[in-house]
């Protein structure tokens, strides 16, 4: 559970994303986002900092550009199996999903330092153009997804003038 | 290009980085999306490991971001290796985005049996 799922006055759930602007970037954002996962480990029930084995989840880092032609989605989701990343696009929205698992290995001695992101992630994506969802195209490379969602025609921009 | 995408240009960032003892060697796993084997350099001062990686020019700097989360920028990461390492047999590999450093343990921190002869 994430913290802003218990925070009643949130707007929809599909626009969460927008929130999300450059949180790491700014100080102030940093440590709210510091607390904000303080929070989020306490109400899911296992302490501070200390996360459960299963039902691991992170949330992947995206950029999304628009150009005149296609929109087009970057994630950030290295050491990924590509069979394991699930990618589709309904109405107006794209949807990534998938599960990272843990590099298979021994492990006698123990974990020294933790902090890359195990788990699965589920990120919906507002899509602000219509698109041609046949058209969609989506790689793996080096640690990162692309998507590129060609517009349709009927997407484009009108100025409406005013009477 | 305004100063402000110079300045994005020149940012570092701190790479998350597992680091894994198994029996006979440490793993360390550092996270570097987008970034290329030709482009990351990892080097062994005395006891100074230190990862180095650049990203290549985002190609879509300038457009319109509708929601931008991450900044290009490229990594380093510098950590003190111990004595437990057997540094001349440290070997780094980079597969999807993540470099992996397999540092065999020195022998004389691997656990050894020490047969008893029978005099």
């Amino acid at each position: 559970m994430s913290f802003r799922d218990i925070v009643p006055w949130r707007g929809l759930k599909k626009n969460d994303s927008l929130s999300r602007r450059d949180e790491y970037e700014d100080a102030f954002l940093g440590l709210q986002k510091h607390v904000n996962d303080l929070f989020d480990n306490f109400f899911s029930g296992s302490g501070f900092g200390i996360e459960p084995l299963m039902g691991r989840t992170f949330t992947p880092k995206v950029d999304v550009v628009e150009t005149d032609e296609a929109i087009m989605v970057k994630a950030e989701l290295p050491g990924m199996d590509e069979k394991e990343i699930d990618v589709s696009v309904n109405d107006d929205s794209l949807v990534l999903k998938g599960e990272k698992k843990e590099e298979k290995e021994e492990k006698k001695g123990g974990f020294h330092r933790v902090e890359r992101s195990y788990g699965s992630f589920y990120r919906r994506i507002a899509i602000p153009a219509e698109v041609d969802a046949e058209k969609v195209e989506a790689s793996y490379k080096n640690g990162v997804l692309t998507v590129n969602l060609p517009k349709t025609g009927t997407g484009t921009t009108k100025k409406i003038k005013l009477n | 290009m305004s100063n402000h995408d110079k300045e994005v240009e020149k940012m570092v960032f701190v790479p998350k980085v597992d680091v894994i003892e198994g029996k006979n060697n440490f793993t360390l796993r550092a996270d570097l999306p987008g970034v290329v084997s030709e482009d990351v350099d990892v080097n062994l001062t005395g006891d100074l490991l230190t990862i180095a990686a650049k990203v290549k020019e985002y190609e879509a700097r300038g457009l319109p971001m509708l929601y931008g989360e991450f900044v290009t920028g490229d990594y380093e990461v510098s950590f003190k290796v111990s004595n437990k390492v057997d540094k001349e047999k440290i070997e780094a590999e980079l597969k999807d985005g993540v470099l992996t450093l397999t540092m065999p343990k020195a022998a004389e921190v691997k656990p050894r049996q020490i047969k008893v002869k029978a005099a």
